[in-house]
Formats: C-alpha cells, structure tokens, sequence
C-alpha cells in the first residue's frame, strides 16, 4: 500500500526530499494535529515562556495564524504559515518549557512533537539576558536534534544590561547557528529566514550534540543501555537520549521498543498497523530478546542513585555555565540593572508598596471610567438611536409582521447593540493598560507584595492578578486563573472571581450611585462621592473574595497551601502601540462574539415576556408580581429582580432592564418608548422614573450590592465550565454569591428599616 | 490485578480487607518479620475474628498458606501481593506529587484511591509520574512487572553514634509518629547523625537541623550508610538561613521537595553548584526574593527551607 522510501541507509544524502513527500509522515503529522497538504517545510518553536517566543511567531506569520489545542490536551498551541524564498514553511509554536527533562503535560507536548513529528526545522528562541537559564533547554533540544537554528532575541536588553555575547563562538560551542534578534523591532528576521531556508534544505544527518555527563552510576547504565540498542539499531540517531529516557522510566520509549517501532523513529498510525505489514519495518528484536532487554533496563534502574534526576539537570547546568562563561561579557554593574533594583525596593518597601499599588488602582479605575464615557455615548448614539431607527424603518417599509420586528428589532438587536456599547469601551481601555502593566512586569510584584494575604486565606499571591483582572471582565478573569499551578488554588481563584466588580456592572453602580447618593451632596462634591461609592463596593468585593477563599480553604477546597513560586522578570519598556492594537482587536472581537452569543437570544427573551401576554397581561407582568415578596425583603423592586433574571447572560443590561420594566408595570411611558424595547435614557430621566415608582435610597444601596453579589453572567458560568470541566463547580460559582447576596441585602434591609 | 479481584468474588468490604491483608502479608515477607494472625490483624488494624474469615478464604483460594501458626503468601498471593503494594505506593506518590494533601493523609487518600483503581488505571498514572522509583516514604515501587528490590536499613536505634547515615524508610505506622516525623522534616534521602542518646531520647542532627526524638520515633526510621560522595559533605545550611544582602552556593534540594514545586526549582536553575543571593523581602516579610542564575525568584518560608545551601560571607 504504502512505499516507504529507504531513508535510513544513505545518511549523508540530504534526504529531505523523500521525506517530505512521504504519506506516512504527513499521517503522523495529522495525529499530532499538523497537515501537511499545503506546505513543504515545518518549523517548531520552542523556546523558555517570556522570550518574545510569540513575538518571533508574529513576525514570520503575519496575520496568518491560528490557535487551537494540542490533540487530546488542554493546552492551546497557535499554527501559522509563511512563504519563503520558493518553499512554503508551516510554524508550530511549542508550548513555553524550561526544560524536557520532567513530566508534565507542556513538556510532554514538546518532547513528542521534536521526537515524533521530526519537525525540519526547530528554532529555539532564547533570551540574551539570561543565557544560562535558556541554554538548559537548547542543550536539551540538541540532544534530540541537531536541526536547529538558535534565535537570540531580546538583545536590545541585553545591550541596556550590559551583556555582550561573542555569537560567533556560542555557534561555534553549541554547533548550530545562531541569530541575534530583536524580535520586537524585527531585526534580525530576514538573518533568521535565511538560516531556516538552509537548515530546511540541508538536512544532514549530523551526530547529535552529546552532553559530557559526569554523574556516578549513571553513566555506566547509559553506556551498557546504548551499547544494547546500538546492537539492534545501529542507525538509530538520538541511542544516548533514548537511552535516558528508558532509565528515566519513560513508558512511551519502551513500548517503542516493545513492538517494534522504535527502529521506525516514526509513529504508524494506527490504521495502519492490522492492514499491509510491508509498509512496517519489522522489528529488530525478538520478543525474548526485548524481554531481556527492558528487565535489564530496569534492574540498572533501580540502582541509580536517589536523586539522579537533579544531577543531570545539574550536569546541564554546569555544561550552560561553561558556554556561557566563554561566549558572554558582562560589562561592570550596568545602569540599566540599578536601576530595576532601585524600582524593585521601591515597589516592595513596607512604606511605599502599598501606596503606590492604592494609587495606581485608583488610577486605572479612573481613567477607564472616564475614558470610556465618551466612545460609549458614540456608539450608542450609532448603534442605538440611529441604528435601531434605521432598522426599523426597514423593516416597517418591507411590510414584516410586527412580531418579526419586535423579536429581532426591538428584542435582539437592540440588546446586542447595548451590550457592545456599554461593553466595548472600557474593556478596550482596561485590558491594554492591564496588559501593559503586564508586560512591563509590575504585576508579578503585586502578587509579591499581597501574597502574605493570600496566604493567610489559604490561596495564592497570584490571585491578586486574577482578580484585578476580573475588573475588567470575569470570563478573563477566570481564564487568568491558568497562571495559577496548584488545581486547589486554581479553584478557588475562579469560584471568588466573581467578586471582582466586571466592567458591565459598572455602569450600573456609577450611574445609581450618582442619582441616588451623589445627588445628596453639593455640586462639586457630588462626582467625587459617587466615585468613593464604587470604590468601595469594588474594594468590598475584595474583601468578600478573601472572605470566601478563607470559607473554602477550610471546608471544601481543604488542602495544604501549595508551593509558591513566582518568577520577577526583568522590568522591561512595554511596546505601547503593539499593545494596543493587539488588545484592541483581541477585545472588540471577545464583545462582538459574547454580544451575538448571549446577549442576541436575551434581548428576543426580554421582548417576547414584555409582549406575549396571559390573562390581560405580558408574562412579565406575573412575574414582577411574583418576585415581589421576595425582592421586598432584600430592599429591591420585583421588576429589579426580574432584570437580574433576564441579564443572566449580560450584566450591561441591568440598569435598561430595570428601566423598562418598572415602566411597563406603571404603564408610565416616556421618550416613546414601548413595551420591551429597552432604553437608555440620560440621569434626571432616570431619576425621575425610579423614584416615581418608589425607589429610595435603600433600593439603590441594595442594588448596589446586589449588583456586586449576585450569579456570574452567562459568559463566566460558560467559561469556567470549559476551564474546569465540571459542573459541580459552576453550580458552586453561581450559587455562593447569590446566597451572599440576599443575606446581605436582607440584612441592610432590615436594618435600615428599623431605624 | 483485576482478575484476581473477581475471582476472589467477595463484597467490596471483604475484598478491600482480602487486599490489605495480602499487602500486609507481603511487606511482613519484606521485613522478614513473623506472621501469626495478630500480627497480621494489628497491621491491618481490624479484630482477629475478622481477619481469620478472610484468611482462611484467601487459604481457600490459593493465595495463602498456613504453617503451624504463621501465614504465608503463595505464589499466586505473592504476585497479587506485589501488585496491590504497587497499587498503594503509586497513589500515595500521586497524593504527595500532585495534590496539596498533606503527608499525615496519604496513608487514608491512597487507601480510599488503590482499592478502585484498576490495573490500568494504576500504569497510567504511574506513567503520569513518570514511573518513580520510590513511593514519598523511600520505599521501592514494585515495577509493573512485579519486580522490587530489597531496601537494606537498619533502625536508627541500632545506628552508632556520631556517625552519618543516609535516610532510607520512614515507617508510616503509628500514623500519629509518622506525623510527628513528617512535621519535623525528617523524610528518606536525607542525612542524619546522632549526637546524643539515652533511654527516652535521641537529640540528632537531620540535615543541619537539631531535633530531639524519642524512642519510638526513632524506631520508625531506618538507616543505612551514607555513598562515597555523600561522606565527604559537611553539614549544609538551608536557604532560609541567609540573611538580606548574604549569598550562597545551592548544593542540592530536600527529598520533601517534590512534584511540581521541585520541577520549577530544578527549572529555574537551583542546582547544586549555582550561587543564589538574597535580594528584597515583601512589605509582609514573606515571601523573599532571591536572586539565582540571574533569575529573580520569590519563595515563601517554607520552600526556603527545602533549599540546601553553603554560606558564603557576607558581599557587602
């Protein structure tokens, strides 16, 4: 069926040709989750996390990427594809893994696809101002293979350092070329190019770089175990590597050997193996003989020395070491490096940490606020008031049954409209400052200074970042929460994210407490008191948050507090205008997709309980009146928590909800407005229908609260049931803030109502 | 391992204590210990009554034999011996890798996990750990094969005074000793000498930390004689120990470090031979931030304590 090309015998012979064409690779591929159809070259990127690894992968695919997930696994991978010269190169971007020497599942992923998928080429993109951490990988790597092409990028940092790297002889000391980058800038990308066009069409087989390992006991075992493969195998390329994984106790390797394959490299698919045995090599070794051979495995195994493990990593390490003391300069105490140590002892001191975190807290909140409240009145100008009209009229004009146009005009789009105005903006001023926060690296050293706190509630310091990023959105918030190790503390961060006051509730708590509290106070005060308000409700969330970590830490989600460990990197000056747009288009999209997914279906369900009615009067009407009872006791209106129903999907449309059906049960109409078209409408509008239906401090004080403790929206609950796989916990997630929040509303209730 | 479990066709309680008793059975075999059905009973902490039922149904079976008064495992209870050890050692390693669970539960977790799991089950999470060699509490894994070797180690009772020796078996029974052990850092694969003995106690040095032990304690712990390379090495301090601005050279880390914790460690460069110095602690005083490798760092208390160093004098 298959005709295998007889790669194995002419070694010398660049024999990229036959493989490349070769169908029972691109099966292999397509099990890894790679097709190979439209290109003629791959390309893996590996490399440490935070070396601009992602940066280097823009840079060669452009727009032409996407992202997905690793065959089987959660880990998400990103594919793109380039053309150069006259050959068209598809890129795989490894997960970020600081070595491939330990199980887990990042590095499993990497260490299969360079051992299986044999990619053609592998660039490994290394950052120049820690050279030693990152060789420990490319060492590794080049134990595998020799196909490799070092990208060294970040050396504009370097240079700030004071780090001079002799390239010449790091290529020389690790084989392979090496090229000095500055991804961010794109220099060095056309050298890059140009070295992977080479290594793709020169694929000798060189004998892999071999590490000089010194460690007792171990180097014995290596010899005997290769010596054995070598026996059966000769032309195996990498016998030493897979020889330590055999000592290792990888299973994968000795089942390869166990049926045979490993004289293969590749990995048939499995189609394959009952059909024609003349496409399978056979196997070497006799079943007894594989028998001796793995019992022999095993027996040096058990007498390698306890920690052999770390030895090897340390023998990597000595190796890096000695590279790097011949290939780098370190020029004297560099500016640069003072000056990270000054902002470090600054940003962590006991008296100006926290300050300074308070301050730019404020600052952040401020900001987007205010910055949004333009761009908000633009688009729901545009969307809203003319858009809603526009569509309208068209649909009035091309004679469609009103119940069609209620449904999608009234209900559907206007929903969707509202959602994407009020939610658009601020997202898209939050998260790229949050991101460049990020990038410039001061968030680590929130999670630094707060971890005390966490700990002491039985979390990690890390959550901190994961909440403060849940002001911005709580489905990202959650998302965040991968940056957290440990499952437990994982959980915890995602069923407290909740508390974090989101972006769409914002406008909820900004313009209530504006017309029912600021409005207390004289003119020049009044903006100033309502800002205070939704501080506080934020910071009140936190303190929930913490409250409820404590709650589970002690009962459901019991468990030691896990290790903590948390990388500072370097402080680095953010690219402000990559960040901006990246987020810009990465957040319109999120609000697009959530806005159509969510709130399109809530708005034709607003429509149709406002419009259909039973005995006299539309469903909402039964239902305001059945929520009655029930929201007097927690100081709110039934029409109040009839909107909370409704604005499961998305909490933007509370305040419109709210509006709209308070009116329709007070047959109040104003601005024109009909039944179950939700409406925006300016603060004294506001003002003057709510308190026109007895609204009064207390309500909004409880809706405030309510705001904040009540079920995550539709978007979080489906977000952390694909981030936890389990219902229970998104029961959980739903079900705490909800029991908070009528407690505490219960209680101001009644509270205020004895006084 | 899973066909035994239906031939036995016992109810899940009995099976589950057909089980213990045949682990028992194989590690009393291990230890070269005596195996009279009080014994045999006490480990497996059920009344002699009750365990005679299930013997004499294991006798019945063929997994076990009867000579005079001691019960021995066939080789058909050895191999399901074997395998049901191997089942037990794996989740206890699972719970101490990759949960949060805390030593003292992982004798009841693994008890409530390898009873469930099936023969497949068990090689896939052995293969999700990477096929250790050693379960948290040094003893060997038997490999799926159903080999294991011998782990030679003598109490520390019997061990001579003043002299090093390495670690090699904590005895997870009585729990509450275990616990105490456990709490006090003392786990297999680290250094322990004794510096003083009398009837009551035994004040020893376990890798550079004083602790006082007393007879039991000491009883659960077994040693055996340090290799070549490790006798040579003084006495290490740990990486809490440094003070702000002093700096030290990493010479390797606690047994007790494991699992992901350890990985990230060994990823970051903290091996032995690099030198790591202190830089700023947090507001709170916790965690501490090191500088290592030219990575910066932070690790709470706790971690600190895992990390073996020598002291260089103070840089400034």
């Amino acid at each position: 069926m298959l005709n295998r090309p007889q790669n194995n015998q002419n070694e010398t012979q660049s024999s990229f040709d036959a493989c490349e064409k070769c169908p029972v690779r691109s099966l292999r591929l397509q099990r890894l989750g790679v097709r190979m159809e439209d290109c003629d070259f791959i390309i893996a990127l590996a490399g440490n996390p935070n070396t601009g690894k992602s940066t280097v992968f823009n840079r060669l695919t452009g727009l032409r990427q996407h992202t997905g997930n690793w065959p089987g696994k959660t880990i998400s991978r990103a594919e793109g594809a380039f053309a150069y010269g006259d050959y068209r190169y598809k890129i795989i971007d490894l997960p970020g893994t600081y070595s491939l020497l330990s199980v887990s599942p990042d590095e499993d992923v990497a260490r299969d696809f360079l051992l299986f998928g044999k990619p053609d080429v592998t660039v490994v993109v290394v950052d120049a101002t820690s050279l030693e951490r990152n060789l420990n990988l490319v060492l590794q790597i080049l134990q595998i293979t020799s196909d490799v092409v070092v990208c060294l990028n970040l050396m504009d940092e370097a240079e700030a350092h004071g780090i001079r790297i002799d390239t010449r002889q790091l290529a020389r000391e690790l084989g392979v070329s090496v090229v000095p980058c500055v991804a961010r800038e794109g220099k060095g990308i056309p050298e890059l190019l140009k070295e992977i066009e080479f290594v793709a069409k020169n694929r000798t087989k060189r004998k892999p770089y071999t590490l000089k390992l010194k460690i007792p006991g171990l180097n014995e075992a290596l010899e005997t175990v290769s010596n054995e493969l070598f026996r059966y195998y000769p032309d195996l390329p990498h016998i030493e590597w897979v020889a330590l994984r055999l000592l290792e106790g990888d299973r994968q390797m000795a089942d390869s050997i166990l049926t045979g394959r490993i004289g293969l490299i590749y990995d048939e698919p499995e189609s394959n193996k009952g059909d024609n045995n003349a496409s399978m090599q056979p196997a070497k070794m006799s079943e007894e003989e594989v028998k001796k051979f793995l019992a022999l495995v095993e027996s040096l195994r058990w007498r390698l020395p306890y920690n052999f493990n770390d030895q090897l990593t340390e023998a990597i390490y000595a190796e890096s070491e000695r590279i790097c003391s011949k290939s780098v300069v370190r020029e004297g105490e560099s500016q640069r490096l003072v000056w990270q140590q000054r902002l470090d002892r600054l940003l962590t001191s006991p008296y100006t940490a926290f300050p300074l975190m308070a301050l730019l807290f404020c600052l952040v909140l401020w900001i987007t606020i205010v910055g949004a409240n333009y761009p908000s009145e633009l688009l729901s100008k545009l969307l809203v008031d003319w858009g809603y009209n526009q569509l309208r009229n068209l649909c009035v004009s091309a004679d469609l049954p009103s119940i069609i146009t209620g449904i999608f005009v009234d209900g559907a789009y206007l929903a969707t409209a509202w959602v994407t105005s009020v939610m658009l903006p601020p997202m898209a001023i939050f998260f790229p400052i949050f991101t460049i926060l990020e990038d410039f690296g001061y968030l680590p050293r929130v999670a630094f200074n707060l971890d005390k706190l966490f700990q002491k509630v039985g979390s990690h310091g890390k959550q901190a970042l994961t909440m403060t990023m849940g002001l911005g959105c709580n489905a990202a918030g959650v998302i965040a929460t991968r940056i957290i190790d440990s499952p437990r503390e994982r959980l915890i961060a995602i069923i407290t994210n909740n508390f974090s006051l989101c972006n769409g509730r914002w406008p909820t708590q900004i313009l209530i407490s504006t017309v029912f509290i600021g409005s207390l106070f004289p003119a020049p005060l009044s903006g100033l008191v309502s800002a205070l308000c939704v501080m506080c409700v934020a910071l009140l969330g936190f303190a929930f948050a913490f409250l409820v970590s404590f709650a589970l830490s002690k009962t459901i989600l019991k468990g030691e507090a896990s290790s903590f460990s948390l990388e500072l990197p370097p402080y680095r000056p953010p690219s402000i205008l990559r960040t901006l747009y990246t987020s810009l288009v990465d957040r319109t999209i999120f609000v697009l997709w959530r806005a159509v997914v969510f709130a399109f279906p809530a708005g034709i369900f607003i429509w149709l309980i406002c419009n259909l009615s039973i005995s006299g009067h539309p469903i909402a009407f039964w239902a305001m009146k059945f929520l009655d009872p029930l929201a007097w006791v927690m100081g709110l209106t039934g029409a109040v928590l009839l909107a909370y129903v409704v604005a499961i999907p998305a909490n933007e449309i509370v305040i419109p909800a709210t509006l709209m059906l308070t009116t329709l049960i007070a047959n109040f109409s104003i601005n024109g407005a009909q039944a179950g078209v939700l409406m925006e409408a300016n603060e004294s509008a506001v003002k003057t229908i709510l308190i026109g239906n007895g609204w009064t401090a207390l309500t909004a004080i409880c809706l405030m609260l309510f705001s904040l403790c009540h079920n995550p929206c539709s978007t979080t609950l489906y977000t952390i049931y694909k981030e936890t796989g389990k219902w229970r916990w998104v029961v959980l997630s739903t079900v705490i803030p909800l029991a908070i929040g009528f407690v505490l509303c219960s209680l101001v209730a009644t509270i205020w109502r004895l006084f | 391992m899973d066909e035994h479990r239906e031939k036995l066709g016992l109810t899940k309680e009995k099976r589950i204590l057909a089980e213990d008793i045949l682990k028992s059975l194989f590690q009393i075999e291990y230890d070269g210990k005596t195996s009279d059905l009080a014994s045999i009973a006490g480990r497996v902490g059920v009344a002699q009554n009750e365990a005679v039922n299930i013997v004499s149904r294991l006798i019945e079976q063929g997994y076990v034999k009867r000579e005079c008064d001691l019960y021995q495992l066939t080789e058909k209870g050895r191999e399901l011996g074997v395998m049901l050890t191997r089942a037990h050692r794996i989740c206890e390693t699972y719970l101490a890798q990759q949960t949060g669970v805390s030593a003292s539960e992982w004798h009841l977790r693994a008890h409530e996990m390898e009873h469930r799991l099936s023969s497949d089950e068990i090689n896939k999470l052995a293969d999700k750990l990477g096929n250790p060699r050693f379960d948290p509490h040094g003893d060997p894994i038997p490999t799926r094969d159903g080999k294991v070797p011998s782990i030679a180690g003598v109490p520390l009772t019997e061990w001579e005074k003043g002299k090093s020796a390495l670690i090699v078996h904590v005895e997870d029974e009585p729990e509450v000793v275990y616990a105490r052990l456990i709490a006090a850092g003392i786990t297999p694969g680290i250094r322990i000498k004794i510096l003083q003995s009398s009837d009551l106690f035994f004040d020893v040095v376990a890798e550079g930390r004083p602790i006082r032990l007393g007879v039991e304690d000491a009883l659960q712990i077994l040693v055996a004689p340090l290799s070549p390379e490790m006798q040579n090495e003084p006495d290490f301090k740990r990486l809490s120990d440094l003070k702000q601005g002093e700096s030290g050279i990493v010479r390797g880390l606690m047994p007790s470090c494991v699992g992901l914790e350890r990985i990230r460690l060994l990823d970051l460069g903290v091996v032995n031979g690099s030198k790591i110095s202190y830089e700023f602690a947090s507001p709170f005083g916790s965690p501490i931030t090191y500088k290592v490798r030219g990575t910066l760092i932070a690790l709470r208390r706790e971690q600190a304590d895992k990390i073996l160093i020598d002291v260089k004098s103070p840089t400034k």
